[in-house]
């Protein structure tokens, strides 16, 4: 048969010899293809998702050299020939050779595809990863287009959409050079070298097998009527997609080598810095202003997503001020406050993180337990990195988790790992200046709060004290740093009557600062209503109790001086005795502690037994007749050995002072407590006021006091009992 | 730094009391454990309060509230905070204030637990 064209021999593909041929090499391609996907799929697996750049370029050299060994000795050894009758090869010789070529090049198709993914997917984005899918799969149908077509056979036109997809897919893939952007110079110069090495073997490799010495001849040897690879010859579908996975790996290897060599700038990545760049800064700018716990998560959370380095993220905090222990997620970016909430267990990711004290990496967040994120909610990977440190402050430190997400699996490079530890260093360290911030806040605030409770009690107090003809009266008041609830009044109840009170609220600070402010309105309502010191207090007792806080409570001790009969009356609700002392030169001279029954303020708040059980002195008044009327402060001083001042030694006092008026007995007793104590301060505020009777010139015959102080006592509600 | 404990302790009977031994000084700082003691109490249904003040070294008006917080809440659910075994300077504060005329107060924790 003359031989005049290769169509002639596809034209003479129908003998049954061939048609049998045909069916096996169908077979023998399909196997090719599913080995192929296979061992794909098998060395992804074993491969590290991100591999070192200089080894995702050396080692496919080192194979493609060893390939390269191979075919080029196949050259120099051996000259195939395929029988265009049957397109099998010509002798068993050819057909050992096409099997070794065949699987070292599809050995070598694996590796260049499998070494250099992690370099096209660096910092995975969706696109990519389709591209990627889309390239194989296009491969792959471009093997099954020519399936168990013969050698001689012209390649169908199903091929050919194939090839145009691949071609074009596979070029924009090459232009991924993003890992390029990560390389130190060192680093950049050995890639360069590599990459050149790769795509120039992989070259030669091509060439030397398609049009080469390697080549496999078709014809009888009477004249060669055609070329093939020698992998082509084991099966033409794998002769198809390993010559275009290494063409593609060629090719990506050249881009690679132009970028490094040329120091082309990978345009992305630069945005990408100039990104983390601003992001760093501006939340460096942040930690100076923003002190607001929500403000700052929000900008926490911002920041990888505005640089670029994460699809979404969210920020949980705890807050230990307000005993609240577990984060709480406070802000988002990139999706929802719930999205975040239901993506993942954040307190559970903050004390994974917490507990090895760095990003904790989820590479496939969905097979983790603490993701509850499905497939396609935008977070296939996850990092979760710690923010702030144990530390101090009122309560501890404010510590919680920033949670960055991407929409693909296996996002997250070391060198974005780098950048986001960075992150959140930096925003710990905004967290702490934001504790620091609330502490001073809150000190100043209860500084303020002290401040204006004084302020309160300074206005509370009476500003000049009334004077009446036979009476001295000088009050005193010794703050102590914290205010308490001291109160005293002095209140005018006629021309020639006064109401003469000193209370203590139970509680300190601003609290205590209201309720003596109520206090005094009360008592200035409800001194004019009664000369009865005991209804007087009954009424304060009503009036207060119910906006008393729960288990506060007030004493009291409130006397009636009246200048014109002489008389005082006292009652007594829950408060010290009042002091009595009467001048030893009379025959009823002496001192005792007034103290007749009654409860404290708040005690019992409906009333009935304040009432049952209030009682009042009264006392005809003699003159040197001097009485001091304090709170609690005065007699708890304790001394250095921790002895209180006491009632008795303060009666003893006073009974000592004989003669001296009422101004000069506060200043001596004012000394006196300073010394006590020992102290300028005292622990408790210390208030009183001294009545010193002078009288009007009536002279007082003695009281009977055998049995106790000169008063006569009744109760203030006889009808209650 | 004020020290300050409360133990607790029951008494048999139906229903048993609950008796509450304090210890230290109950001042501001510490009448929050107290008040902790007492509310645990009425959690756990308890309304048959003793206070058990023998070990107490001082009081004050901060600790003198937490008995006029919980005596109610006790009354209320048909039982009652009583007070027991005070030392007299302890005593005196409660007195001044009119604590004996509104608390059942006790010389001892016995007579404290018969009283219910």
């Amino acid at each position: 048969m003359a031989v005049e064209g290769s169509h002639l021999w596809t034209l003479t593909q129908s003998g049954g010899l061939a048609a049998h041929a045909s069916e096996v090499a169908l077979m023998l391609d399909l196997g090719a293809l599913l080995a192929l996907v296979v061992g794909y799929m098998g060395l992804s697996s074993l491969a590290r998702p991100t591999a070192a750049p200089l080894q995702a370029l050396a080692v496919p050299l080192a194979v493609a050299v060893g390939v390269l060994a191979l075919v080029a000795s196949l050259g120099a050894l051996h000259d195939g020939m395929i029988d265009p009758k049957t397109s099998l090869p010509a002798t068993p010789r050819t057909t050992v050779w096409a099997g070794a070529v065949g699987l070292a090049e599809a050995a070598l198709s694996l590796i260049v595809l499998v070494s250099l993914r992690p370099l096209v997917l660096h910092r995975r984005r969706r696109a990519a990863v389709w591209a990627w899918g889309a390239l194989l799969v296009l491969g792959l149908g471009a093997g099954v287009a020519v399936a168990g077509r013969p050698l001689t056979a012209y390649p169908p036109g199903a091929m050919v959409p194939f090839l145009v997809g691949t071609v074009l897919v596979g070029t924009a893939l090459a232009l991924r050079q993003r890992w390029v952007g990560s390389l130190t110079s060192g680093q950049r110069l050995g890639a360069a070298g590599l990459a050149l090495a790769l795509a120039g073997t992989l070259g030669v490799l091509i060439y030397i097998q398609s049009t080469g010495p390697a080549v496999l001849l078709v014809g009888d040897g009477s004249g060669e009527v055609g070329m093939v690879t020698y992998t082509a010859a084991l099966s033409r579908s794998l002769g198809a997609v390993t010559m275009l996975a290494v063409a593609w790996g060629a090719m990506y290897a050249l881009t690679a080598a132009l970028v490094l060599f040329l120091g082309l700038p990978s345009a992305d990545r630069q945005d990408q810095r100039v990104g983390e760049r601003r992001a760093l800064r501006s939340l460096a700018d942040l930690a100076g202003r923003l002190l607001d716990r929500d403000e700052l998560a929000t900008a926490i959370a911002r920041g990888p997503v505005e640089a670029g380095l994460a699809d979404a993220a969210w920020v949980g905090l705890t807050d230990p001020a307000q005993g609240q222990l577990t984060p709480v997620v406070l802000a988002t970016a990139g999706l929802s406050l719930d999205a975040a909430q239901g993506a993942a267990d954040t307190p559970a990711l903050y004390r994974a993180a917490v507990a090895q004290d760095g990003p904790l990496v989820l590479a496939r967040a969905a097979s983790d337990h603490r993701v509850r994120a499905r497939p396609g909610d935008g977070v296939a990977s996850l990092v979760a990195l710690p923010l702030g440190s144990p530390g101090t402050g009122p309560g501890g430190a404010t510590r919680g988790v920033l949670v960055v997400a991407r929409a693909t699996t296996e996002a997250f490079e070391p060198d974005d790992l780098a950048a986001l530890d960075t992150f959140a260093g930096q925003a710990s360290l905004s967290l702490s200046h934001a504790d620091l911030f609330a502490d001073a806040l809150e000190r100043e605030r209860l500084a303020r709060e002290l401040a204006l409770a004084r302020e309160v009690q300074q206005r509370l107090f009476p500003q000049t004290l009334p004077q009446l003809d036979g009476l001295e009266l000088a009050a005193a008041e010794r703050p102590a740093r914290e205010v308490g609830g001291d109160y005293y009044d002095v209140v005018r109840l006629g021309e020639d009557c006064l109401g003469l009170l000193v209370a203590d609220v139970s509680g300190k600070g601003a609290p205590a600062a209201f309720y003596m402010a109520e206090m005094k309105g009360i008592v200035q309502a409800a001194s004019r209503l009664t000369r009865s010191p005991g209804e007087m207090l009954a009424g304060a007792n009503d009036a207060l109790s119910p906006s008393l806080g729960r288990g506060v409570f007030a004493s009291a001790v409130y006397a009636v001086l009246d200048a014109e009969a002489g008389t005082l009356a006292l009652a007594r609700a829950g408060h010290t005795p009042t002091v009595l002392v009467r001048d030893a030169e009379r025959p009823d001279g002496g001192r005792w502690l007034l103290r007749p029954d009654g409860l404290a303020i708040g005690l019992d708040r409906r009333g009935s037994l304040f009432r049952q059980t209030m009682t009042e002195q009264t006392l005809r008044l003699a003159p040197g007749d001097t009485l001091v009327l304090y709170t609690d402060g005065l007699v708890e001083a304790r001394d250095a050995t921790g002895e209180e001042y006491g009632y008795d030694r303060l009666a003893a006092f006073v009974e000592a002072q004989r003669g001296a008026t009422a101004a000069t007995l506060r200043d001596r007793l004012l000394d006196a407590h300073r010394d006590w104590s020992g102290r300028d301060e005292p622990d408790d505020d210390t208030t009183f006021l001294v009545v010193r009777w002078t009288g009007r010139g009536a002279s007082v015959p003695a009281a009977d006091t055998t049995s106790g102080p000169p008063v006569t006592e009744r109760l203030a509600f006889p009808d209650l009992s | 730094m004020s020290h300050f404990s409360v133990s607790f302790d029951r008494r048999t009977g139906t229903p048993p009391v609950r008796l509450l031994a304090l210890t230290g000084e109950l001042d501001a700082h510490t009448a929050p454990d107290f008040e902790a003691a007492l509310q645990a109490c009425l959690d756990d249904g308890d309304v048959r309060l003793v206070a058990d003040g023998s070990g107490l070294d001082y009081v004050s008006s901060a600790g003198l509230g937490v008995f006029m917080a919980f005596v109610e809440p006790a009354r209320d659910g048909g039982g009652d905070l009583k007070i027991a075994a005070l030392p007299e300077r302890v005593f005196e504060v409660f007195d001044l204030l009119g604590f004996p005329t509104v608390f059942d107060m006790h010389a001892t924790v016995d007579a404290a637990v018969e009283a219910f």
